[in-house]
């Protein structure tokens, strides 16, 4: 039986691995989002409309699929692969940081799946490096632009 | 941790595997052939609920559509601020039409059952012979529309079926429409930043140009925003500021100053509507070389995990007895609102440096950082740019800001 729960239960504990301090304050509240049917998500207070997946990803619960992980030069790629949507800038990226939570560091109800860095559009002064928002504790950082990292598309309300 | 999830998971499964709260439908299932489907108070699934095309067994086509302010949502979360409409469209089976029929609405709500009558909704304890219909048999239609509910803005989870009852047979909604409606809160708009960045890179060659050329372009960040508008020249400022930041000096009364002016208290930005103050080399409380621990006056958080230094007090009580700016309601910023004024294509003083004049290597933010006990909180550098977290007892700068209510 208990043999039965646990088989049960492991694919659930990774799911559940995000730990929230509830006494914090939120810095993106679940009712800042209008969800849509397309799997895209609108933020009411930037009015950036959002991919709730991250790049190869779908389903709701975003468990379909493999995510993309790729160089910079292949993240602007994928990101031209998808009319309309774009690469977010690094402050546009840095305001779906969930600051209440970690592993990962953001509203998990909006952007399902688990996170690690996520190349923006923004490069560094430095050349050949590029910020990346890590969505694991929810910081910022600059890469060299080979490294290989996720994408989540965004754009702008009309 | 960990542990509770376990827990947790546990009273799920148990819960959904008994059926509680289902009232009766398990029953059900095995008495009657028809039935309607069981609603699943525990798991809220969006995915697998459509607004329309509902699910039939005879070859009637149930439909209902949730309308929010007169245009049609395809959400199942919804804000308690904005009332709901369902309306609810029956396409009548060929050979059911002008045969008198009843028209049955079904709905649950936080997993109990209830249906609407002449006489409004009531519980259903979930026997087919309990049902009745929202108004005396009548002759159907080839297409029945049905107001189900018309301002609808009570918390919680629902679940709403279809169908008529024709010569004793059930024809009805295999899968009902379900929705939440949850506690809105009004969303205040806060604008973004854009970055300070102007030019490209070129990938293969390893190098950022001077101008916004480069690979894939179109995608990089110089071709988007209000920086890319003001390169082109079509940004309209109040103020002035490089790239797309939009600023104005404001002096001690908070009076706008001309870009030009040597002497300043504060600096609005007139795109996020921020007011900040400004570090200065006078020895005063907004002297540069004033440093903090994290906590005091404005921390977030409840003040129970971790360490609260009150080290700023100083600053932020000395500024509001001050009424710096003409304002007396200052507080240290979030990390957000401090990362708006980064201009990242700046390197050692990421900001610019025209109104904001000196070093901000290291600033605290109001936010502590997510982990129980960790004694960490969020701070953005302006060396580089970058945010991120730090021990509380280090000491770094602060930069109040005042944002109007």
């Amino acid at each position: 039986m208990y043999f039965l729960i646990l088989f049960l239960l492991l694919p659930f504990q990774l799911a559940y691995s995000q730990e929230c301090q509830s006494d914090y304050p939120q810095t993106t509240p679940s009712d800042r989002f209008e969800i849509h049917g397309d799997g895209s998500v609108t933020d009411k207070k930037t009015k950036l409309i959002w991919k709730r997946c991250l790049q190869g990803l779908s389903g709701e619960n975003c468990s379909q699929g493999t995510f993309f992980k790729g160089t910079w030069e292949q993240a602007l790629q994928e990101a031209e692969n998808n009319p309309g949507w774009r690469l977010p800038n690094i402050k546009e990226l840095q305001s779906i940081v969930e600051k209440q939570c970690t592993e990962p560091a953001i509203n998990i109800q909006i952007f399902p799946g688990n996170l690690s860095a996520v190349w923006s559009s923004t490069p560094d002064v430095y050349s050949y490096f590029v910020w990346d928002v890590n969505f694991k504790y929810g910081y910022t950082s600059t890469r060299e632009a080979s490294h290989s990292f996720q994408v989540r598309l965004v754009r702008s309300e009309q | 941790m960990k542990f509770i999830h376990f827990i947790k998971l546990i009273v799920l499964l148990t819960c959904t595997f008994n059926g509680v709260n289902t009232v009766n439908a398990e029953n059900l299932i095995n008495k009657e052939k028809i039935l309607f489907d069981e609603p699943k108070a525990f798991s809220f699934d969006a995915s697998k609920l459509k607004a329309n095309g509902q699910f039939i067994k005879s070859k009637a086509k149930f439909f209902i559509q949730t309308n929010v302010a007169d245009s049609i949502s395809s959400s199942h979360d919804f804000s308690n601020l904005t009332p709901i409409q369902l309306t609810g469209r029956i396409r009548v089976a060929p050979d059911d039409v002008g045969k008198k029929a009843e028209i049955i609405v079904v709905a649950s709500y936080n997993g109990v059952f209830y249906i609407k009558s002449e006489l409004g909704w009531q519980k259903w304890d979930g026997r087919i012979d309990h049902l009745v219909a929202i108004k005396k048999p009548q002759a159907l239609q080839g297409i029945e529309d049905i107001n189900i509910v018309s301002d609808l803005a009570i918390l919680g989870s629902f679940k709403i079926y279809l169908g008529y009852r024709l010569n004793g047979a059930l024809h009805h909604s295999k899968h009902g429409l379900g929705f939440r409606i949850y506690k809105g809160k009004t969303v205040k708009l806060g604008k973004l930043n854009d970055t300070g960045i102007t030019w490209g890179t070129d990938y293969p060659n390893r190098k950022n140009n001077t101008h916004c050329i480069g690979t894939i372009i179109q995608q990089q960040d110089c071709s988007q925003g209000l920086d890319a508008q003001a390169a082109a020249g079509t940004l309209t400022k109040i103020g002035g500021g490089r790239a797309g930041f939009d600023f104005t000096k404001l002096d001690g009364n908070g009076q706008p100053l001309d870009a030009k002016a040597s002497n300043w208290s504060c600096v609005k930005d007139n795109h996020t509507g921020l007011i900040w103050e400004i570090k200065t080399d006078n020895g005063s409380i907004h002297d540069k070389d004033n440093t903090y621990r994290w906590g005091g006056v404005t921390a977030l958080g409840s003040g129970t995990k971790g360490r609260y230094y009150s080290d700023w007090d100083i600053l932020v009580n000395g500024s509001n007895a001050e009424s710096l700016c003409g304002f007396s309601n200052w507080r240290v910023p979030t990390s957000a609102e401090l990362g708006s004024l980064v201009d990242f294509s700046r390197k050692d003083i990421a900001i610019d440096t025209d109104y904001f004049s000196y070093a901000l290597p290291g600033v605290w933010s109001s936010e502590p950082y997510a982990v129980d006990s960790a004694n960490l909180a969020w701070i953005v550098g302006f060396k580089s740019g970058n945010t991120g977290h730090t021990q509380r007892l280090k000491m770094l700068q602060v930069l109040l800001v005042h944002s109007q209510q």
